[in-house]
């Protein structure tokens, strides 16, 4: 009864807000184009993101509630492959990737699976290595909600609607104009759940921040991502070959 | 599910560091818990009722007793404690023989099964390289006592018991820890023969022939499989699948299986035994019996509705393109098939895949992870229920073979198991009708 009450109080004041404040903050929040502008001169500026090849992440991630360990190594290219390998103490070797056109998992308990839909579109924008410009492939609007606290930091919440319509929220610093997180439906074999992810410990790499730190909140698990090592590579073609299963499965 | 710990060496309690041990417990179920009416149980005032009993706890036994019995109340599968001793067992589990050998409590085992049939435990199957069978026990003997504690009063007492399972699902889970110990150490059996006379036996426990699994803050499984061709009429054969959870290292074989048994007439998923594992497994294993991505059942929780689908699987272990299995498939349960099991069995009976024979599974299918609390215990607790396509909770209800077929004390006796039995006149009745 006493958070039914709490909820029904928080309604009340959510439902004035706008009336008294809603003048004031479309006046002092800022454009959304300016909050990306900002945001991507605070990881090196738009050269920086351009001029990535490719890199090789290694690390660890960890389920820290279930007392899950266990390390990862990914390799990304420009302008959008990807490839992440993780093994997953009692479960085994679990992959996943994205070719530039096919968006793939090979996950040893549910059995090698090609990503269709909404999983395709997220595993394409996550693959991107120039996603952080917000360009014109991927969004189709962004608009500044509101200024919150997230995570404990101040920031402007941006509401994002993908090329594919698809609603979601970014958090960026108002003091140093970082992404520090987004709430959004991440697509997953088992339908799309809502997922917190925030991003910690930006470090320069060749010339761009990168995080090297997420931590990803979804149905109640937590699930953390700590890079050691980010680096730019050589990577060759060959790393990003679709597995053979997943050949089969497309008939290639 | 139940979890012995060791007595916890060398730690001082800690009654400050209890009593948020107490209180994080109580809040994770409060928050997490799928049915916000905590399946009728007034959740604010067990913590009341209890906190002051925490309190006064002066060990962590006497804390574990009051979680438990705070947990315990609210009468679903799948809430437990585990014991920090118990959840860090095999935690270096890269050596898997060292593991087993270094920390071998439960491990080793008779080689035999019980069920309880008509108020007796009664061997169900005993396996010929085991301990068991070389001592002369066959299937429909009578477990009288072990170890000199009688079996007729462990079953009084448990049937004494409100609980949500059922009488045999429990009784079996409990003759099975006595039956099992340390490889090596003696096992005293007190049984009635085939011909009804006592027979009492002395047998040397072996180191169970099974793979030690260690998921997360959980206590390692012992993962064992079975597959094996059975010839049937004019040359033909049905492939069975038996294991005993769902845990990964398994699927590879079950892969294998299905892979190796694909031109038979039929397949037999044996689940009599299996008690759950990872949901996500039964997603890849019945996708093997699906051409197309099905539904088998919805993981509801407090606030979204996770899908439960087959993924169809169009590709062989070698990697090469192939047609997931169209042929019949039984599927065997009994109250000790659990858990993943259910899913299993549930999901693909509803969705009209396979015909399910034996008797009504355990009813414990609640969907659950582990959270780790301040002193280092790990509180298993269910977060979803498992609902069917047609709507229908299998927690505390089971799932209902379309086929019910329950063994006796004869047909043991006379080396039959009819349950099987059963499944393959299906399978050839349903080839004969395609033929």
């Amino acid at each position: 009864m006493r958070t039914k009450h709490k909820r029904l109080s928080w309604l009340a004041v959510a439902l004035m807000a706008p009336l008294a404040w809603g003048q004031a903050m479309a006046q002092t929040l800022p454009d959304a184009g300016e909050v990306i502008a900002k945001y991507v001169a605070a990881i090196g500026g738009r050269d920086a993101v351009m001029r990535q090849s490719a890199r090789r992440t290694t690390g660890t991630f960890a389920v820290p509630a279930q007392g899950i360990t266990g390390n990862f190594e990914a390799f990304a290219m420009a302008p959008n492959r990807a490839v992440l390998h993780a093994n997953v103490p009692g479960l085994g070797d679990v992959a996943g990737g994205y070719d530039g056109e096919v968006a793939w998992s090979l996950n040893p308990a549910m059995g090698p699976m090609v990503l269709e839909g909404r999983m395709l579109d997220q595993m394409r924008q996550q693959s991107d290595l120039y996603a952080p410009l917000h360009g014109e492939d991927f969004i189709k609007s962004m608009e500044t909600v509101e200024a919150v606290d997230f995570e404990g930091t101040p920031c402007y919440k941006v509401k994002i609607v993908t090329v594919w319509d698809e609603e979601y929220h970014e958090y960026f610093s108002r003091d140093s104009g970082l992404l520090i997180g987004s709430v959004r439906q991440s697509a997953t074999p088992m339908g799309e759940m809502e997922a917190t992810t925030v991003y910690a410990d930006y470090t320069e790499v060749a010339g761009l921040l990168i995080p090297y730190k997420s931590v990803q909140r979804m149905m109640g698990f937590e699930q953390v991502f700590t890079a050691e090592t980010i680096e730019p590579a050589t990577v060759p073609d060959s790393v990003f070959a679709l597995p053979r299963e997943i050949k089969a499965l497309i008939g290639k | 599910m139940g979890f012995a710990a060791a007595p916890a060496a060398g730690r001082q309690f800690d009654p400050a560091l209890a009593m948020r041990t107490f209180d994080v417990a109580w809040q994770l179920v409060y928050d997490t818990h799928f049915d916000t009416t905590f399946n009728g149980v007034d959740w604010l005032a067990v913590r009341d009722e209890l906190r002051p009993r925490a309190e006064a706890a002066t060990s962590n036994r006497e804390l574990r007793a009051v979680i438990g019995e705070m947990i315990g109340r609210l009468g679903q599968s799948h809430f437990a404690l585990i014991p920090r001793e118990v959840s860090e067992r095999g935690d270096a589990l890269d050596d898997a023989e060292d593991a087993v050998g270094g920390d071998a409590a439960g491990v080793g085992d008779a080689g035999l099964d019980v069920r309880l049939l008509d108020g007796r435990v009664v061997v169900a199957s005993v396996e010929e390289a085991g301990p068991a069978w070389a001592a002369g026990i066959r299937p429909g003997w009578i477990v009288l006592s072990t170890n000199d504690r009688a079996i007729d009063s462990l079953v009084t007492r448990l049937n004494a018991m409100d609980q949500h399972m059922s009488l045999a699902t429990r009784v079996w889970s409990v003759v099975l820890g006595r039956l099992g110990g340390p490889p090596g150490s003696t096992l005293a059996l007190t049984m009635l023969d085939g011909a009804d006379d006592t027979v009492r036996l002395a047998l040397t426990r072996r180191r169970e022939p099974s793979t030690p699994v260690k998921f997360g803050n959980l206590p390692p499984f012992f993962a064992r499989y079975d597959g094996r061709a059975v010839p049937v009429a004019d040359g033909h054969a049905v492939g069975v699948i038996w294991f005993n959870f769902w845990m990964v290292p398994l699927i590879r074989q079950v892969d294998s299986a299905v892979n190796a048994y694909r031109q038979f007439d039929g397949m037999v998923v044996d689940l009599r035994g299996n008690r759950g594992g990872l949901g996500a497994m039964v997603m890849g294993v019945a996708g093997h019996f699906f051409d197309e991505r099905v539904l088998l059942g919805t993981f509801k929780t407090r606030t979204a509705s996770l899908q439960i689908a087959a993924n169809p699987r169009r590709v062989s272990p070698a990697g090469t393109r192939v047609q997931p299995f169209a042929g019949p498939v039984a599927v065997l349960v009994d109250e000790t098939s659990a858990s993943a099991s259910e899913v299993f069995a549930g999901g693909m009976q509803v969705a009209g895949r396979v015909r399910v024979f034996g008797s009504t599974s355990a009813g414990a299918v609640l969907p659950a992870t582990t959270d780790e609390l301040p002193n280092g215990d790990v509180l298993y607790h269910a977060f979803a229920e498992f609902v069917t396509p047609n709507g229908v909770a299998l927690e505390a209800r089971g799932v209902i073979p379309d086929e019910v077929v329950r063994p006796d004390r004869e047909t043991l006796l006379a080396g039959r198991d009819v349950v099987m039995e059963a499944a393959l006149r299906w399978i050839a009745a349903q080839r004969a009708a395609i033929n």
